[in-house]
């Protein structure tokens, strides 16, 4: 009798315990819980806690509060001015009505298969009206270069971007939004591009565009070096024939000058005795002028021999 | 008592038989201790020294603890959540650094690699982006309460961050003259998208590690580099040559002209000596006039006339002198 007592008291206690555990659940901070009984909803629980519910009537779904991932898969876009460009986005979305999410989707998974097809479509409708500097650029700041050749370059294109990525996204983040406003408990926070690249077979036709710019640029920038070098050298030559050509004047008019001044200091002084000067330089002369190859011929009628012929003295021998 | 000595099988012994008053008194405090074991298990805990906990009662959010042993309500009434704040976490972009350490090792081969560093600038031209960030938590709470991924969610948003900035920089600028602004921007950019979704991170640097043009197109952005280096080189050579050859000219300027002047220090002084000399003699000639004359005349004559190689003196009135002479070249020179 007594050890049946004690068997119904265990069973007992275990069922407590089991209808309590069925009665009470706790909801999380990073959760929130829709309540259904017999799988229809009754009532949705958003704050955390400890909360009662009708033991084994009643059940609790669960779903995330927080923030939740989407990614895309990559999509080929023709953009407006017809460049075929791989997108890929990303979006972080949230169950704001988990009640609407319950009944209209029911799973997370079903969830992201309606945003792949909202925002899917929304970035081809948005990108394909956009030419693919639109969606590329941002803003139109001026792209700066090392060199002026690629700045004047870029300059004649006169891109103008009249939206830029960020607006466009926008645009993307509006439209998905409007899709699937008040069907699915859903709040798309935010849509972010995460990459663009052309497709891979036109990769190679851009990288041949890429080196010829640069080669180009090489190019030019040899050019340039022979261009300074002639430069140089030419200046350099010119500053020479100036140097020795300045050397070459200022030389000649000094020893001019040097001429001039001892021409006139011999004048000068010649002209006090020109008679002395003419007899004394012209005797200078004849040493100097007379050698062994000359025949000289003299007559008697001169001063030097008119002793041979007699040695009288001459009243008009002493002249002047 | 009882007779232990014989086997029983299991089927054969009866309830009645267990002597259960032996075993009764064992039982209240054998569940105590085993109460006791499980209480404490779970009413202790410990944070680490870089770590903070954020602890849930019944889901709610309590309160966050520090390192060290704490308390908590046991049997999953208090929840804990360790997350480690001291530490920096890194996020590589482009590239994996496989082994940590003194042999780092660093791959470039990954699914999608090519496709995390392929970008397309503004100038439509591709680069290659490698780059890393660091980060800590700041709020453990912010981090666990608001975004489920946090991690794909930072590597999401710094991918499409640096894509929007590339996108809006010319080849040059993402090459080499934009990078420390490209960091600066990449980081304010991905905190300010983080801190809106409130994940609780604190973005510390965003760095580049390597901007590069596409392998297939390197060897052409190398060829500008060397035409710089030719282009200076070859202007470097021409100035040297000048700078040799200019100042050469000039010493060779001076010297002519330096000689030049000697030149006419010496002209004028030869010419002043030459005046000097002839008025001095001058100054005697006039004393004797006739006399010296004469002097002067004869001795010329005698340090001329033996000189010449013939000598006629002819008589003043002798006339047809010319038919004397042979006319014969080879006489006249001989």
């Amino acid at each position: 009798m007594k050890k049946t007592i004690i068997v119904i008291t265990i069973i007992a206690v275990v069922a407590v315990l089991i209808c309590l555990k069925a009665s009470v659940y706790v909801v999380d901070v990073r959760l929130q819980a829709v309540i259904t009984q017999f799988g229809k909803p009754t009532r949705t629980v958003t704050e955390p806690g400890l909360y009662v519910k009708s033991p084994f009537i009643q059940e609790v779904r669960y779903f995330d509060k927080r923030l939740l991932e989407w990614s895309g898969e990559p999509s080929d876009i023709l953009t407006r001015d017809k460049e075929n460009i791989g997108v890929g986005t990303w979006a972080r979305w949230k169950i704001t009505d988990p009640l609407k999410f319950y009944t209209s989707l029911g799973t997370e998974s079903r969830g992201q298969g309606v945003l792949d097809e909202v925002i899917e479509s929304a970035v081809k409708n948005v990108v394909s009206a956009y030419t693919l500097k639109e969606v590329l650029r941002n803003t139109n700041r001026k792209l700066e270069y090392t060199t002026k050749e690629l700045e004047d370059a870029e300059d004649i294109k006169k891109v103008l971007i009249t939206m830029g990525r960020d607006k466009i996204v926008e645009e993307i983040r509006k439209m998905a939004a409007r899709a699937l406003e008040g069907r699915y408990g859903i709040e798309l926070v935010d849509v972010r591009i995460k990459y663009i690249n052309y497709v891979e077979a036109v990769i190679p036709k851009i990288y041949d565009r890429m080196r010829s710019e640069r080669i180009r640029i090489a190019n030019k920038y040899e050019s340039e070096g022979r261009r300074e070098e002639a430069e140089i050298l030419g200046s350099m030559k010119r500053e020479l024939e100036r140097i020795e050509s300045e050397g070459y004047r200022t030389a000649e008019e000094t020893m001019g000058q040097a001429n001039a001044e001892a021409v006139k200091i011999y004048a000068e002084a010649y002209e006090k005795a020109p008679e002395f000067y003419s007899f004394t330089k012209t005797l200078e002369t004849y040493e100097s002028t007379f050698d062994k190859q000359t025949h000289l011929i003299l007559t008697t009628d001169g001063d030097y021999f008119k002793y041979l012929k007699s040695f009288q003295k001459e009243d008009k021998s002493v002249p002047e | 008592m009882p007779d232990y000595g014989q086997y029983k099988r299991p089927q054969d012994i009866r309830f009645e038989d267990i002597p259960w008053g032996s075993v009764k008194k064992f039982i209240p405090p054998i569940l105590i201790i085993i109460f006791v074991i499980i209480t404490g298990y779970t009413a202790f805990y410990t944070v680490r020294a870089n770590e903070e906990a954020v602890i849930l009662r019944f889901g709610s959010y309590k309160e966050t603890v520090g390192p060290g042993l704490h308390t908590k309500l046991p049997y999953g009434i208090d929840k804990i959540l360790k997350g480690e704040v001291k530490r920096i976490y890194n996020e590589e972009f482009g590239f994996r650094t496989e082994q940590r350490g003194s042999s780092s090792m660093i791959g470039y081969e990954y699914p999608d690699a090519r496709g995390e560093r392929l970008m397309l600038t503004g100038d439509i031209n591709s680069a290659e982006v490698h780059w890393v960030i660091r980060y800590k938590i700041k709020a453990l709470e912010e981090y666990f309460f608001n975004v489920r991924n946090v991690r794909e969610t930072i590597r999401d948003v710094s991918q499409a961050a640096m894509r929007t900035l590339v996108g809006d920089r010319s080849i040059d600028e993402v090459l080499t003259v934009g990078r420390t602004e490209i960091e600066q921007k990449s980081k304010e950019d991905l905190q300010r998208i983080l801190d809106g979704y409130k994940c609780g991170i604190d973005i510390q640097t965003v760095l580049l590690k390597g901007v590069n043009p596409p392998e297939p197109v390197k060897d052409a952005f190398n060829a500008v580099n060397q035409a710089i280096q030719i282009r200076d080189r070859i202007i470097n050579e021409a100035e040297g040559q000048k700078n040799k050859i200019l100042p050469a000219a000039e010493g060779k300027k001076q010297q002519v002209i330096k000689e030049a002047e000697g030149y006419r220090i010496r002209r004028v002084n030869e010419a002043t000596g030459d005046i000097k000399a002839f008025l001095a003699v001058y100054e005697e000639y006039k004393k004797a006039e006739d006399v010296t004359r004469r002097r002067l005349y004869l001795e010329t004559m005698s340090k001329v006339i033996p000189k010449c190689e013939k000598l006629y003196i002819i008589d003043k009135d002798i006339k047809g002198l010319l038919p004397m002479f042979e006319i014969n070249p080879e006489g006249v020179k001989k």
